[in-house]
């Protein structure tokens, strides 16, 4: 198209906006690339229906317009018709969905908007921008390589900027797509992570400093995924797990010690992963995750299930489908027989990228069993256990080891690094076999019956919400609900924040994996001024004990924070008291000297 | 739990209720409760006013329809004068209530079952409170 434009060249920049970012899963760009790019050279037009939520716009429908529905299909032109624009546009914009408009421009390989575009895309923003003043207007036009987009953040304006793109599962792609991605800021120390740049390349390494990874789970095997995966240089975590660390955890958990028996365990192994990686910072929810903030895991860029509990793996499947983000699940097995001899000993490692690989429900991962276990009380499973529905050793714990955790924890990481630099692509599904040394990758695909990601699933919804069509079927039921308070509800649990600031610097810690430390029992660690400092109480102390029920962490973390500066204020007198403890010996051999000399001159 | 999915699980467990009897529903997504009011039991059951009505509750946790709900039923209620095994007072359950024995079932399955499918299995238990497996004769 050679149309010249009248808009003024200040207000369309190249600056990528970091208010928005389109989210597409590969599956969608191959169905856009079909129906946008044949063979007979002519553009085509199609809407893809985005969720808002929190400036991600997760495509959650194609929508192809046909030629005839089209006031223009050519070589150098497509619009469709205005009744089509007012039908599609207005439901969609009804709905609360967000419309970004896509036309082809099948003669380029990386395409850019042209001057005629650049006019269309002025007239939208003076029609819809009056009436949908809060509601960004997207375009994009696709090429065979490349992707170019632009949005009027404020369509009230004229000022338009270029939309950032993700895809899911990108390596699924026949050809990679070549469009404008979100800026980043994260500088990367060559000399630190030299040799992960020699392999992963500067602008992996970057990539990996760039990203949030969610853990949920940090026992056995989440600890070591969290340690490997700051050692490697990722910087941001989120963390979630309501459990305080038992002695029989010691064996498994990375970081921890005597001295943390008691306390939870996210911030065992927080404090754990910043002094591995200080540029690391982790926001530590000491809660299922099924109580942590829906939009604090949504700004994972990959979410990271290392727990035992179903429940929780399948809230992570579901809500890496609803907000299109990574899932990788992980999680060991040993079977043994009564005298136990371990008969088998197994790895599961599963991706789930939505809408391109299968999902946990996609391979029927789900257990009702299980599940029904979970929600029983202790008072249930005992019935149960009388009526002989469940064996007694439902409630035995599973056996556990650190070398299988670590296998498995090494698969997890490996699958993550290729995922978020791109070296190569990662698997759908590995399982290892422990006994046998064997370790199969398969691939998977999503069902369309599938009732997670399935055509009827809830693929890129975004948080559940209770919209007018459902509130009127409620009504109309004629039932007693408070649908209201349903919409209203959501998780409350706040975070600990935890980085390097937030550490005294400590001596070698026992257990840490840097190499042999001397064994420090627990009672002279407050004294020895080891992890907490003598100012801090021990943390095995605290009141909330090992009850996983207890009250969040917002308070221990401000409590670390007050220590800090409580450190930071001592007094001139204190710090006197302080210099003499610390230097009590020295001291006293000068005044032994001094008392010597003086009585020598006396003589 | 995709509660849009539920309350059209709802309106169809509402209209297949209606085929045989009247009773009053009540539903609290956040809690994930569906109860069922004044439900007309079989012959033989009772409740302490002599009379064969009994509320019906459904506990759907966060995975449902992953795992099937959980059924209580009123506390009151006797079949020809006895508890029959099917009342579970050992268990755990809402004031009122009682848990109605419906262990797990190994043949459930989210894309298959419902509201419905449970109802119909509770019907077919309180008519024999001695079933093995309520859900193949469901």
């Amino acid at each position: 198209m050679t149309a010249t434009s009248d808009i003024a060249s200040e207000t369309v920049s190249d600056t990528v906006t970091d208010e928005y970012e389109l989210v597409l899963t590969a599956t969608q760009v191959r169905r856009l690339r079909e129906w946008l790019l044949r063979d007979d050279g002519i553009e085509r037009f199609a809407y893809v229906y985005c969720t808002p939520e929190d400036g991600r716009l997760f495509a959650r429908e194609i929508d192809p317009v046909p030629g005839e529905d089209c006031e223009v299909q050519e070589e150098a032109a497509v619009r469709p018709a205005l009744s089509v624009e007012r039908e599609r546009l207005g439901s969609a914009l009804e709905d609360g969905l967000v419309p970004v408009m896509l036309h082809s421009h099948p003669f380029s390989d990386y395409p850019s908007f042209s001057g005629l575009d650049d006019d269309i895309m002025e007239s939208y923003r003076e029609w819809l921008g009056g009436l949908y003043p809060d509601t960004p207007l997207c375009f994009g036009v696709l090429g065979h390589r490349g992707m170019d987009t632009a949005v009027y953040i404020d369509p009230q304006r004229e000022t338009r900027r270029r939309l950032p793109v993700e895809v899911v599962g990108d390596w699924a792609l026949e050809g990679p797509l070549d469009a404008p991605t979100a800026p980043t800021t994260a500088t990367v120390d060559e000399d630190r992570y030299d040799r992960s740049i020699r392999a992963l390349t500067e602008r992996g390494q970057q990539r990996l400093a760039d990203r949030t990874i969610g853990i949920v789970g940090l026992g056995g095997l989440g600890s070591i995924v969290a340690t490997q995966l700051a050692r490697l240089g990722v910087r941001r975590f989120v963390f979630s797990d309501p459990d305080h660390v038992e002695r029989s955890n010691l064996p498994r958990i990375y970081g921890a010690t005597e001295a943390d028996v008691g306390r939870p365990k996210v911030e065992v192994v927080s404090e754990h992963v910043v002094r591995a990686n200080p540029e690391a910072s982790v926001d530590a929810y000491e809660a299922r995750v099924q109580d942590v903030p829906k939009d604090a895991l949504a700004a994972c860029d990959v979410l990271i299930g290392a727990v035992d509990r179903l429940t929780a793996r399948l809230y992570c499947n579901e809500f890496a489908i609803r907000h299109l983000r990574h899932y990788v699940d992980a999680g060991v097995s040993i079977e043994t027989t009564d005298d136990g001899h371990i008969t088998e000993e197994r790895g599961l490692v599963q991706l789930v990228a939505p809408g391109v690989t299968g999902c946990l429900d996609c391979l029927g991962r789900n257990d009702p069993e299980r599940l029904r276990l979970e929600s029983m009380d202790e008072a249930e499973i005992e019935a149960d256990i009388e009526r002989g529905y469940l064996d007694e050793d439902v409630r035995s714990p599973e056996p556990a080891i650190t070398p299988l955790n670590a296998l498995a924890a090494n698969t997890t990481v490996r699958m993550v690094t290729k995922l978020v630099t791109g070296y190569e692509a990662p698997a759908d599904y590995v399982r290892l076999d422990g006994t046998t040394n064997e370790m199969v990758s398969v691939g998977t695909h999503p069902s369309r019956e599938c009732l997670t990601c399935g055509t009827d699933g809830c693929l890129g919804e975004g948080t559940q919400r209770i919209d007018e069509d459902t509130l009127a079927e409620a009504e109309s039921l004629d039932l007693d609900v408070d649908l209201e308070e349903l919409a209203e509800q959501d998780a409350t649990a706040t975070p600990t924040e935890i980085t390097a600031d937030s550490l005294r610097p400590a001596a070698p810690r026992p257990g840490d994996d840097a190499g042999p430390a001397p064994e420090i029992d627990s009672q002279s660690q407050s004294v020895a001024g080891g992890w907490y400092g003598t100012e801090s109480p021990p943390a095995a102390e605290d009141p909330s004990g090992d009850d996983a029920e207890a009250p969040l962490a917002s308070a221990s973390g401000d409590t670390m924070r007050d220590d800090d500066r409580s450190r930071s204020d001592l007094s001139g007198s204190a710090q006197l008291l302080a210099v003499l403890r610390t230097n009590a010996c020295p001291i006293a051999i000068g005044c032994l000297g001094v008392l010597a000399l003086w009585r020598y001159l006396r003589r | 739990m995709n509660v849009a999915d539920v309350i059209v699980e709802i309106e169809e467990l509402k209209a297949e209720i209606g085929k045989r009897q009247s009773a009053r529903m009540n539903y609290d997504l956040t809690e994930g409760v569906v109860t069922i009011e004044q439900l007309t039991l079989p012959e033989g059951w009772e409740n302490k006013h002599g009379t064969r009505h009994a509320d019906m509750r459904f506990d759907l946790d966060e995975t449902y329809p992953r795992s099937q709900p959980t059924v209580y039923i009123s506390s009151d209620i006797r079949y020809e004068g006895t508890s029959p095994h099917v009342l579970y007072a050992r268990s755990s359950a809402p004031p009122g209530f009682v848990k109605y024995c419906i262990h797990t079932l190994s043949d459930w399955d989210p894309q298959e079952h419902d509201l419905v499918t449970m109802f119909r299995i509770l019907e077919v238990s309180l008519e024999n409170p001695h079933s093995d497996n309520p859900l193949v004769e469901a």
